[in-house]
């Protein structure tokens, strides 16, 4: 239980810790049950909030939600079911309709102050993360150019490539016919040969050897790897030949792998 | 050339067919009632969930995606030209009286909408890298460039061993290579500019019936409220968290559209469909519409929009002391129970 209302305050603090915006919300229920005469329409309201709020905040409930219905580390989505925007906003109406019954200069103070009050007390989503897109898929230019070029260079073969850190989000949302040992998610979920390969992208010096090794071992025929001389004349060496370069990356090819006759001699290794 | 036959294209799948579809859904009420904001949420309601129940055979039987696109578009297309048959006078007066209806928006109507654009200009133009795409908007190319459904990891491209129970339920990402289909676009662009551009106007349509409902009686307010929640939005930044982040930076993924649509449209139409003396069977129907949506779009809404129902419906009971509302209520979210027993089956 304890454990459950630590929860239920990490996700509060987590959710609305960042501003003050849960203290409109808060101010705009109670106008919704005192302010001038009750309406029903804003009793309903605020009796909904009331309701989400006791389930959220009852431990009994809230565990029963975490456990059976929609997870510890999602449980603050149940702050999607409060109409947090909707009651401030309509709370901000009625008290600048309130102060227009004084007077025009009133109600256009009461404006002003109110879009004064969202905007100190929140904070502006823009400018923060957000960039003028390189292309019109809004992906990484480096990634598709790279998937161009495979698209053009290999005519008869699957697609199956080692490709850097940057490139794992986003290159089979560009071209799904790119197959690639491992996803988004972290080297625990991993099988042993893709943890290795994830590691030397990450090394440095990269241990070349380790990564060719792991590939072949996959039937991996595509390493794409930044390029230099080095990387060059290791993956050579083993069999993963220079098909082309694309800006900093190499993209080296191996075209036994991945075949039967390949598989069999690693079984034989 | 082809971009503009794609935008036009776009315009028609996001705008015109919700709207058709919305117009039929809300044709048979004895209450008419012309709203374009009504009409595009329960638009967006019906088609969701009768994707749902389209989409969840096809994924079990191993079906072509393609057929699938058939089998949604012929009927959905027939409908919205009978909507359209239908409603043609009204469409027509209605389209006359446009200029007479601008010139009537208050000021406070022309801010929120200037509000709105901006945001769905810059959500359109502006790019946000969001790792859940690689879940997301990878599944719409898998399913697109294999003419399959959920049968190829989307992370890695090799086949599935077993079904990813967390998001075969919710086939969003389907829906995204559906329009990606129908519009001749990349998945990648539908979802990080199309999607963006009409979802973010939809969130404020569904805002707007709440408003509406709120202030029946003036409009002035209803749009004074929409223009404080365009606000209150750009100015939720406090929190990753939040619906207003989800909506502006990535409104093209399911539970952002649960968020910031489906919820808010639950709650009006929960309240449309309880807060009545004698409710009309549609307004129960469109509320179990949303709810289907609801799963459709993400896993959480199959859990979190039985509960607003829940306690709208508590709420309602107390309001009106009658038990039918609860009734009604629960069998509006027949979809969501058995998403969420089949969830618990192959989890």
């Amino acid at each position: 239980m304890a454990e459950t209302i630590r929860l239920i305050f990490h996700w509060l603090t987590a959710y609305f810790g960042g501003g003050l915006h849960w203290l409109l919300f808060l101010a705009s229920v109670i106008v919704l049950f005192f302010l001038g005469e009750a309406s029903k329409k804003r009793q309903i309201l605020a009796y909904y909030c009331a309701g989400i709020l006791f389930l959220y905040f009852f431990p009994l409930t809230a565990w029963i939600i975490m456990k059976a219905c929609i997870g510890t580390d999602t449980y603050w989505r149940m702050f999607w079911l409060l109409p947090v925007t909707p009651v401030i906003a309509y709370a901000l109406v009625l008290l600048v309709r309130r102060a227009e019954e004084r007077g025009a200069r009133e109600g256009l103070a009461a404006l002003f102050a109110c879009i004064l009050a969202v905007i100190v007390t929140g904070s502006c989503i823009y400018g923060k993360g957000q960039f003028l897109p390189g292309n019109r898929f809004k992906l990484n230019g480096d990634m598709m150019a790279v998937c161009q070029f495979l698209e053009e260079y290999n005519t008869d073969e699957e697609i199956y490539a080692a490709v850097p850190p940057e490139f794992v989000s986003s290159i089979r949302q560009y071209d799904a016919n790119i197959k690639q040992p491992y996803g988004r998610y972290g080297p625990e979920e991993w099988q042993p040969l893709q943890q290795q390969i994830e590691y030397v992208y990450k090394q440095n010096p990269a241990d070349f050897f380790g990564l060719t090794a792991a590939c072949k071992s996959l039937g991996i025929n595509y390493i794409i790897f930044p390029h230099s001389e080095e990387a060059s004349a290791a993956f050579a060496a083993d069999g993963y030949t220079l098909a082309g370069n694309v800006g900093v990356y190499g993209i080296f090819h191996n075209p036994a792998c991945g075949t039967e006759d390949d598989n069999q001699s690693q079984e034989e290794i | 050339m082809s971009m503009i036959i794609s935008a036009i294209l776009a315009v028609i799948v996001f705008l015109i067919v919700p709207a058709l579809i919305g117009m039929l859904a809300n044709a048979f009420r004895r209450k008419k009632h012309f709203s374009m904001a009504l009409f595009l949420v329960s638009g967006y309601g019906v088609l969701f969930a009768f994707f749902e129940l389209l989409v969840l055979p096809f994924i079990y039987l191993k079906l072509p995606f393609t057929l699938m696109v058939w089998i949604y578009s012929i009927p959905v297309t027939l409908l919205s030209l009978f909507s359209l048959y239908l409603h043609r006078h009204v469409l027509l007066g209605k389209l006359r009286g446009i200029p007479a209806v601008l010139k009537g928006l208050p000021w406070c109507a022309y801010l929120a909408a200037a509000l709105i654009l901006l945001q769905a200009l810059t959500a359109a133009v502006r790019m946000h890298v969001d790792d859940d795409d690689a879940f997301y908007v990878a599944t719409a190319t898998t399913t697109v460039e294999t003419n399959t459904i959920f049968q190829y990891d989307a992370y890695t491209g090799l086949p599935y061993e077993e079904l990813p129970s967390r998001y075969v339920l919710s086939p969003f990402p389907v829906w995204n290579a559906m329009m990606s289909t129908l519009t001749g676009l990349h998945p990648a662009i539908v979802a990080h500019t199309v999607m963006p551009a009409f979802y973010i106007p939809l969130a404020y349509a569904a805002l707007f019936l709440l408003a509406s409902w709120l202030f029946e009686k003036s409009r002035i307010n209803a749009w004074l409220l929409i223009f404080f929640a365009a606000l209150i939005q750009i100015f939720s930044f406090y929190s990753i968290y939040t619906g207003g982040t989800f909506l502006l930076v990535r409104i093209w993924q399911g539970k952002a559209f649960l968020a910031n649509v489906l919820l808010p449209a639950i709650l009006y139409f929960c309240i449309r469909a309880m807060n009545q003396r004698k409710p009309a069977r549609t307004d129960w129907l469109l509320l179990a519409a949303m709810l289907g949506a609801s799963c459709m779009v993400s896993s959480m809404g199959i859990m979190l929009a039985p509960i607003a129902v829940g306690v709208m419906g508590i709420v309602m009971y107390l309001t009106h002391k009658k038990l039918r509302i609860l009734g009604y209520g629960a069998a509006c979210c027949g979809v969501n129970l058995i998403c969420a027993a089949v969830y618990i089956l192959i989890r």
